[in-house]
């Protein structure tokens, strides 16, 4: 790895995004191009595209968390067109809360019937690596399988495992992405929090709570003369929110309370996804989008819209680093030029 | 990789030197839980830390059970490192730790005041947020490396440390608290009891009469070092070799009944080390007294390691979880420094099914590299190549 410490490099063959604008590269697209008109109360994700990749019967017992995972990683192993199965292919599944509404759904099972009346099937499948189960017996990815959660940071991790993975020769590619559910309960615990002003966070109008998936088919960029189109990515961890004259996208967290820089472009795609805590899954697919047509970007805020031609479109996502001070997140970098993006930010 | 330090709280004893003396020792004392109750027709045995005061009134504590436990461990294993306050600060250190509970948001009397319609308060969500536990350890030691919370049910502090090792290597950390914890709780029990995998008796690893798991809670923490950082003093206890990882990609609970994936994961984790299976002293297998488990693994076992001894240590702390990974990579690193492995807790009369036996009696070792394997819901098998640090090393 020739980056310094703390950056990421992963050449992004295929992506799958699922949410409240549909599922697929293109659905996003279209959502990009169309100023979001109305609003929605919850921006849920519709899976019944899963009938194109997996017979309904096979389905019958997948609940609505791992639907969304599955969708996400067909949609980005079709895009790619690699044959994810066997040991050489890797899969990583990241959320903040995982499948939320199902371990409600069992302790319903509990409260409703006894201890003794407990349901296994939504126990099973509420165990937060169910998904990535489900994932790895209809791909066939027998390599290393991969959950994890950490909040508004899964994102992040799991590509940093991916490139871990890749550098490392564990596998030749992996299969990637963050996923999260509206749930009621969590849905409430986020209002409470947020609009009596809890944990120090000042009340403040909330964006609608969305759902979705966002994943990835990763493999290691070509060393040299990039393949044309190929889109890299690089992450910094722990950063300060990107320079000026920076084409960028925002994953919106409530608790910035205050845009970095008023003078820097910046892009809200809540109003297309929701809010969800591993939105910067989904605004780096966006980012991808954007970066192959740019003019998108003006569906959204024509004073906004950076002057192409950029090279270069980065997702920051406000995080924790609890060693730094000052506020810091991640930078995701998305690139499809030869040109090094390093040369064209600031380093710390 | 370096380990430098370990610490662990479980069933067997509420410090690492304890809870490995225990294992040597032919006591055990599963029994229900004391902490809550369950309803059942039978009562399940469940492995509870000693009474300590980690058992004072949960709703008084600002952070779950689960995570105290792994601050106790972090802490005993960061003494055992000698790594104070100055050193953390100075060096680039990341934590990774496994757990299930302990990334599950299920707390049951908030979820019942919700599902009759009342508000309840957040206190049991702010009490989750806080308890995080890669991110606690990280915010409590103001730590400047990267943090991340595995949850790869059984497996997860196996991965968690083959994780950070790889943290170290790429040169993102000289160092590394990695490990696992989990409490038991209801919603785990039920869980468990309704798929009907666990016993009504205490464990019975690899036993033909076996009926099932008993859970149990803990926390273990092992701290990795990048070796060529000096820092004095220092002692190394072991060498984490090798950490590899498959999925069966079979089925949502059972293993592949040919054990593919735990097969695969054996290969490459002896590939890796650069050691064949003659130089393996032991394995500490997974070993949780299900059926299924106990036939695939033992049948792996015999195949790719017919002469090597094998024990299960769960009989001793009950099925961990999150925790159980971590906790027997620890014993495993006991074990080692020991010179010798105690026999395998519950079992008795061998299954002609598995056509192997675990050992039954107390065994001494020479050979200074041994094994440390999971498997997990979902399919996934993880395995630890360990060996012995040579005396001096540091």
């Amino acid at each position: 790895m020739a980056e310094s410490a703390g950056f990421v490099n992963l050449a992004l063959a295929g992506l799958g995004p699922v949410g409240a604008f549909g599922s697929g590269v293109k659905a996003l697209s279209a959502a990009l191009c169309r100023p979001p008109t109305a609003t929605r109360p919850i921006f849920t994700a519709d899976t019944s595209a899963l009938d194109r990749f997996v017979k309904k019967r096979d389905l019958r017992r997948l609940d609505h968390f791992s639907r969304l995972a599955l969708l996400g990683a067909c949609l980005a192993v079709t895009e790619s067109g690699i044959d994810p199965a066997g040991e050489r292919t890797g899969l990583i599944v990241g959320s903040a809360f995982g499948a939320a509404a199902t371990t409600f759904a069992f302790l319903d099972s509990v409260l409703d019937d006894g201890d003794a009346l407990a349901s296994p099937t939504f126990f099973s499948n509420s165990v937060h690596n169910a998904a990535a189960a489900h994932i790895s017996r209809h791909l066939g990815i027998t390599g290393p399988n991969l959950s994890l959660a950490q909040g508004s940071d899964s994102p992040a991790q799991v590509l940093l495992t991916a490139h871990l993975w890749l550098t490392e020769g564990v596998v030749d590619q992996v299969v990637c992405g963050v996923v999260d559910v509206f749930c009621r309960v969590l849905d409430y615990c986020r209002r409470r929090y947020f609009e009596t002003g809890s944990g120090n966070q000042p009340p403040t109008p909330l964006p609608k709570p969305g759902e979705g998936a966002a994943f990835f088919c990763c493999r290691r960029p070509q060393p040299a003369g990039r393949k044309p189109g190929e889109r890299v990515l690089q992450l910094e961890f722990g950063a300060p929110p990107p320079p000026p004259g920076t084409p960028l996208l925002i994953s919106y967290d409530p608790a910035c309370r205050k845009r970095p820089n008023p003078e820097q472009p910046a892009i809200d795609l809540a109003p297309i996804r929701g809010h969800l805590p591993t939105a910067a899954g989904l605004d780096l697919i966006a980012a991808a989008l954007l970066l192959q047509e740019p003019a998108r970007f003006s569906c959204f805020d024509e004073a906004l819209a950076p002057k192409p031609p950029f090279s270069s479109v980065c997702c920051w996502a406000p995080g924790s680093c609890p060693g730094q001070k000052g506020l810091t997140g991640t930078r995701y970098w998305v690139t499809q030029s030869a040109r090094d993006p390093v040369t064209t930010r600031d380093k710390r | 990789m370096a380990i430098t330090g370990i610490g662990t709280l479980c069933a067997a004893g509420l410090t690492f030197p304890a809870a490995l003396q225990a294992l040597y020792r032919d006591r055990r004392l599963p029994a229900p839980p004391r902490l809550f109750k369950l309803d059942h027709p039978r009562p399940y045995p469940v492995f509870t830390l000693p009474p300590s005061p980690l058992d004072d009134d949960p709703a008084d504590f600002r952070l779950m059970r689960t995570t105290r436990m792994l601050q106790k461990a972090a802490g005993q294993a960061l003494a055992d490192a000698g790594l104070g306050g100055a050193d953390l600060s100075s060096l680039r250190v990341g934590v990774c730790i496994g757990t299930t509970v302990g990334g599950t948001m299920n707390d049951e009397p908030f979820y019942r005041q919700f599902k009759q319609g009342a508000a309840p308060a957040l206190d049991p969500i702010h009490r989750f947020r806080r308890s995080s536990p890669a991110f606690f350890l990280a915010r409590k030691f103001s730590l400047n490396g990267p943090f991340l919370t595995v949850v790869n049910a059984c497996s997860s502090g196996t991965d968690a440390l083959g994780i950070g090792a790889s943290w170290i290597r790429s040169g993102l950390c000289d160092l590394v608290l990695a490990g696992g914890c989990d409490e038991l709780c209801r919603v785990t029990c039920n869980g468990f009891i309704s798929l009907m995998i666990t016993d009504d008796r205490p464990c019975r690893p690899f036993d033909r009469f076996r009926g099932g798991l008993n859970l149990g809670e803990g926390a273990a923490v092992l701290i990795l070092e990048n070796p060529g950082v000096r820092r004095r003093p220092r002692r190394i206890r072991a060498y984490l070799d090798s950490y590899a990882s498959a999925c069966d990609a079979w089925h949502l609970t059972a293993p592949h009944p040919e054990g593919r994936g735990l097969r695969q994961t054996l290969k490459r984790a002896l590939a890796e080390a650069r050691r064949q299976p003659g130089e393996i002293a032991f394995i500490n297998a997974h070993g949780t007294a299900t059926r299924n488990n106990d036939l695939v693994e033992g049948k792996v076992l015999k195949d790719l390691f017919p002469a090597v001894p094998f024990l299960s240590t769960k009989g001793h702390t009950g099925h961990t979880l999150g925790a159980a990974g971590a906790l027997e990579a620890a014993f495993t690193v006991g074990m080692l420094e020991r010179r010798q492995i105690p026999a395998s807790a519950g079992f008795s009369d061998p299954d002609p099914e598995i056509g192997r036996a675990p050992i039954t009696r107390p065994q001494t070792i020479t050979a200074t590299t041994a094994i440390s394997q999971s498997l997990a819901f979902g399919g996934n098998n993880a395995a630890l190549v360990l060996s012995l640090a040579e005396a001096g090393d540091g």
